[in-house]
């Protein structure tokens, strides 16, 4: 008896394994047509706040609208599948809402995308190399907008040769190269600095907190007992510049919040194999933030309640471990947020949205179904 | 070849032991363990926290077969990922199939620490295959025409290794084991990649088509060490 229930199941598991294996692909993909829809009088880009960026230089509008394009073509992945916009979605200040974008053959990537917004070409007043990524392992824009295209995981292209043949194949940017360049003739660095001009020119800069400080409006009772909180008690700001619009003042930081007291993901240490650097990220700009959860490196925290919760209680003890988040004995900080402060910093936070970046045309998908 | 040696192994064994009940039935010449790894459901029964920790460690189901006596025997493991994900986008839509085959065989020694507390220490050979399979078509109207590029990448990798093996049990029962396990496996990787595109140009004025196709193949070899910590839990059966 017990062998029949045995044989029985074996054929079960066996049968249902070949109806996945025999199953056809593709029926169950929906096709739609998309065309390319650009305006007549190309899109201003040079309102751009971002001091360093191209088109502050004083880059063509052209240039923009090209990496517009370029930015949102899943004809840059290798199977046509995946774009930048694909992980980078304007209606959520360019991030994802899972903790690892899938990429062209659904791979997860291996850490939580960052959201774009403010990103200059150049650091601190134009002296230094931005840190890019979250372990700042590219210190130059057009350099960096190249990586994702040719990641393994994300969009899969294998050399820049084979990125600018396939721009060369496609009809339509012709006519935008030339636009752009004055000439038809499309090469590497083209493309680069296109991509560069359009992620440089998503600008943030008209929130309400924003606004607040402009005296145009005002912030409610409780968005002002969170920024006190934010700024005073709790001194967010010393890593989280909010004032600044790339969020920081000094070319950015790198960071090691206590998220673990060993790292699997050893960060910045990857980059610069200083063990000092271990555990190490990017500072993200708050700008935008409660669009662009999951959050942190990983995107462990789904909520923002949940990253207040990590600062009040769960820091953890770690080599590297920032030397603001100990507390006079050297032990990791614990802060002690109340819940009721813990309301009033996340309704400041929201006051960092910016409406108008996640709505503007100039930002979206120029291809539309027609 | 790797999975006829695995059912001759196990065979042999099978068959020394059924001899061995006829020569000798009160006296156990083997102990047989059959496990599975139970991360999930144990995981199910005590949620400790929301960290979701990864397994690397890839078998989900093991069987060993020790001596009584000497502790001496051999210990196989497999198991298998299928995955399907299907995503349509306005742009591109895409279906994904993911699967993967894990295969170890391999000799260890059972010592007995206490009347709770079992370890072993063994030698194994690894084996495994994935073969993604990405397809996905995208239509895009270029200005003069209609252009539709269906794409199929399949990715396949073969990996063989070897190296030691640590393991500890816990009898939560006589016949029930909580075990855990080491490996730091050294292993060699062969990747093929293929990418085949159909492009197919719908010219808007004369409805004419052409077709255009493109086969790339790519591949790599490399090599490396993987040591897996005891994440993995296993719910092992002694009989």
């Amino acid at each position: 008896m017990k062998a029949k229930i045995l044989i029985i199941s074996l054929l079960h598991v066996t049968i249902s394994l070949s109806f996945f294996a025999c199953s056809k692909m593709g029926d169950d993909l929906k096709t739609t047509t998309v065309s390319l829809s650009l305006p007549e009088i190309p899109y201003d880009y040079s309102s751009s706040n971002n001091s360093g960026s191209p088109v502050f230089n004083g880059v063509d509008n052209n240039i923009a609208t090209l990496g517009r394009v370029l930015f949102y073509d899943t004809r840059l992945s290798v199977n046509n599948s995946v774009s930048c916009g694909s992980c980078h979605k304007q209606s959520i200040a360019f991030s994802d809402n899972v903790a690892f974008s899938p990429g062209f053959q659904d791979r997860p990537t291996l850490r939580n995308t960052l959201p774009i917004q403010n990103i200059t070409n150049t650091g601190f007043f134009g002296f230094s190399n931005p840190s890019l990524f979250w372990d700042g392992r590219a210190d130059f824009l057009p350099s960096m907008v190249l990586m994702p295209v040719m990641n393994h995981v994300e969009m899969g292209m294998s050399d820049m040769n084979a990125i600018t043949e396939k721009v060369k194949n496609l009809e339509y940017y012709n006519d935008l190269f030339v636009k752009a360049y004055g000439s038809n003739e499309i090469n590497i660095q083209k493309i680069a600095d296109g991509l560069s001009a359009f992620v440089s020119s998503v600008s943030s800069a008209n929130t309400r907190f924003d606004r607040s400080r402009m005296g145009l409006t005002s912030l409610s009772t409780m968005e002002e007992q969170g920024k006190n909180l934010f700024f005073n008690k709790y001194n967010c700001n010393s890593c989280h510049q909010t004032e600044q619009l790339n969020g920081y003042e000094m070319g950015g930081g790198f960071v090691n919040i206590g998220l673990e007291s060993v790292y699997t993901d050893k960060g910045k240490q990857n980059v610069s194999n200083d063990p000092a650097d271990n555990g190490k990220f990017k500072i993200p700009n708050l700008r935008n933030i409660t669009l662009t959860g999951p959050y942190m490196h990983d995107g462990r925290f789904e909520t923002l309640e949940q990253v207040l919760n990590h600062y009040s209680q769960g820091i953890a003890a770690s080599q590297a471990l920032d030397p603001r988040l100990k507390d006079a004995t050297g032990q990791p900080l614990r802060m002690n947020i109340t819940d009721h402060e813990k309301t009033a910093i996340i309704a400041f936070l929201g006051s960092l949205t910016d409406y108008a970046m996640i709505t503007d045309p100039k930002f979206s998908n120029p291809f539309v179904v027609k | 070849m790797f999975r006829l040696i695995v059912v001759l192994a196990f065979t042999s064994f099978f068959v020394n032991d059924s001899y061995s009940q006829i020569d000798s039935a009160k006296e156990k010449r083997f102990n047989h363990y059959a496990g599975f790894q139970a991360n999930l459901l144990i995981k199910q029964i005590i949620n400790l926290n929301n960290n979701n920790t990864a397994i690397n460690n890839p078998y989900l189901f093991t069987y060993a077969i020790n001596h009584v006596k000497t502790g001496y025997g051999l210990h196989v493991g497999f198991g298998y990922d299928y995955n399907r994900v299907v995503t349509n986008n306005t742009q591109a839509s895409r279906e994904t199939k993911v699967d993967k085959l894990f295969y170890r065989i391999g000799v260890e020694k059972k010592y007995t620490l206490s009347k709770r507390f079992e370890c072993g220490i063994g030698l194994d050979f690894t084996a495994s295959r994935e073969v993604d399979k990405t397809f996905s078509i995208s239509v895009t109207n270029v200005g003069s025409g209609v252009d539709s590029a269906v794409t199929t990448v399949t990715e396949k990798t073969t990996s063989t290794g070897y190296g030691p093996q640590l393991s500890l049990g816990f009898h939560i029962t006589e016949k029930i084991i909580l075990g855990t396990e080491a490996t730091f496996y050294f292993s060699a990787e062969k990747q093929n990649e293929n990418v085949n595109i159909i492009d197919t140009f719908t010219d808007t004025f004369s409805n004419q088509k052409t077709v255009t196709s493109t086969n790339q193949n790519s591949g790599a070899d490399t090599d490396n060490f993987d040591l897996a910590i005891p994440t993995a839990l296993f719910l092992i059966v002694k009989f």
